[in-house]
């Protein structure tokens, strides 16, 4: 890949009505360049030739200069210089490298410098390309379509993993969060509780009779009545900081953070009667249903020794949960955590 | 900074040879004028390192930046016999404080080969007109001859 340079071969000089022309043929992806150069001419001749390149051209004097400029906007693509004053090429590449940037730039190195000894002095600072002066500047431009390639896939692939990384946490049918989501986040809103002193509560949600809903409207019915407990739930819910996970099926756990056991009471009370009073519309007709809460809390001062006893908390709501079921459905059960280990505490309302 | 106020306004000039000018031209011209600037700086570095009465390390490194920036900028602007006649000059500047600094019986050459060089880097510029892309043909010759001679003493 290491550019020769030729400089008995007269280069012919480069068109850029064709490259235009080319350009205008073949939709390119954006690609924002930061050149940095501390010679005006040099940055001027190549910004024009980049721009018709269809590259987003930033330009940059310095090695600081062109840190300022990245920090304001990220660019994909780093065309640098090796011999500048106040910082030169392979430095600059290196503070770029030591940056946990959220992209990756991909870093190009323009210098008269064409001993092998630059090249790989070049490269080991982090260069991912080392491109001689009075080259072709036809090849500079094939190069710098490399980076563009290069730094597009590495752009869909962060994308991708994001959106994966969402999917993995989000539950299909009504868009809300999975269980993975809560057995992953749960234990933080614990940690932060211990940490600063604050209550933290959760509701244990289940649907009465989901089975014979399903049976008697079908599963299509049945998923339209999934979404719109989901969304009932999330109209009760501060924004800000409280959130639903659905379990499987029809469970679904509330957490309410910074909330003692008296606020997830109400919250549990106000979600009630929310779906008593607001039947879901599906494609098999309007359906009324009611749910079963149990609700659990750890206090300030709470015993839960460490992240590993949440299993304990879950517990303890579906504990309360399931004296809801026991007493008919449509109700709102409190158990404490510290009073499950001695097999009592559900106090029902 | 942005270079966007450096463009010249307008949509390129189409020149003899059917080819988009985008301003090339124009630059070349700002550095030719450049190159007339760098000519008396470059003699009196040459003449301060002549008289050897001072450190040299300093002044070889000053004449070998200008020689490097001088080869770099030629290089982008198309100018290849001026980029190469600057960087045999860088060259033979590296050689001649490599040569200081090792204390070796090849230093009187080298200090031939960095005068021959200076000095046919400075006949280079002398020979500039206007913003010819190519240098005058007499100047070219003798670029090659000079730089293949220098390059191979």
């Amino acid at each position: 890949m290491q550019f020769e340079r030729r400089r008995d071969e007269p280069e012919p000089p480069l068109d850029l009505s064709d490259t235009i022309l080319m350009q205008r043929l073949q939709s390119k992806q954006p690609c924002r360049l930061l050149l940095v150069d501390d010679d005006d001419l040099v940055r001027t001749r190549l910004a024009t030739v980049l721009r018709a390149a269809q590259f987003e051209v930033e330009v940059a004097a310095s090695g600081g200069e062109a840190l300022r400029v990245m920090n304001l906007r990220p660019c994909q693509v780093l065309l640098t210089d090796w011999q500048m004053p106040d910082m030169d090429g392979p430095a600059l590449c290196r503070i770029v490298r030591a940056d946990q940037r959220e992209s990756y730039v991909y870093v190009l190195m323009l210098t008269v410098r064409d001993n092998k000894k630059d090249l790989l002095e070049g490269l080991a600072a982090g260069a991912d390309e080392y491109v001689v002066k009075g080259g072709s500047m036809k090849e500079l431009l094939a190069r710098l379509e490399v980076a563009r390639r290069i730094t597009h896939i590495e752009h869909s692939l962060r994308v991708a993993n994001r959106e994966n990384l969402r999917l993995s946490v989000t539950d299909s049918l009504t868009g809300t969060n999975n269980l993975r989501y809560l057995m992953k986040h749960l234990p933080r809103e614990l940690m932060r509780s211990r940490r600063y002193g604050h209550p933290l509560a959760v509701l244990s949600c289940d649907i009465d009779s989901f089975k014979k809903i399903n049976d008697r409207f079908g599963h299509d019915a049945g998923n339209q009545l999934l979404q719109g407990f989901v969304k009932r739930t999330e109209l009760c819910l501060r924004n800000s900081s409280d959130w639903l996970a659905r379990l499987g099926g029809d469970e679904f756990m509330v957490v309410l953070p910074e909330t003692s056991s008296v606020g997830a009471n109400r919250v549990a009370h106000k979600l009630r009667r929310a779906y008593v009073e607001s039947p879901v519309m599906t494609d098999s007709g309007s359906i009324s249903f009611t749910v079963s809460v149990g609700v659990t809390a750890v206090e300030a001062a709470h015993e839960i020794e460490d992240v590993s006893k949440i299993e304990q908390l879950l517990r303890a709501a579906d504990r309360g949960l399931y004296a809801s079921k026991g007493l008919g459905g449509n109700r709102v059960s409190a158990a404490t955590v510290a009073r499950l280990s001695a097999g009592k505490g559900v106090i029902n309302e | 900074m942005n270079s966007h106020g450096q463009h010249r306004a307008g949509s390129p000039a189409i020149r003899d040879d059917g080819l988009r000018d985008d301003g090339l031209e124009e630059l070349r011209a700002t550095f030719f004028g450049r190159l007339k600037g760098e000519r008396q700086l470059l003699l009196n570095l040459g003449a301060v390192l002549a008289q050897g009465k001072m450190d040299r390390a300093p002044v070889l490194a000053e004449l070998r930046n200008r020689a490097h920036r001088l080869s770099g900028t030629a290089a982008v602007l198309d100018l290849r016999e001026v980029a190469a006649l600057a960087h045999v000059l860088e060259l033979a500047v590296e050689g001649r404080a490599v040569a200081d600094r090792a204390i070796t019986p090849r230093a009187e050459n080298s200090d031939r080969v960095m005068c021959a060089a200076l000095q046919a880097f400075i006949k280079v510029i002398d020979g500039l007109s206007g913003s010819s892309r190519k240098l005058p043909i007499q100047a070219r010759i003798a670029t090659s001859r000079r730089s293949r001679r220098i390059l191979s003493s």
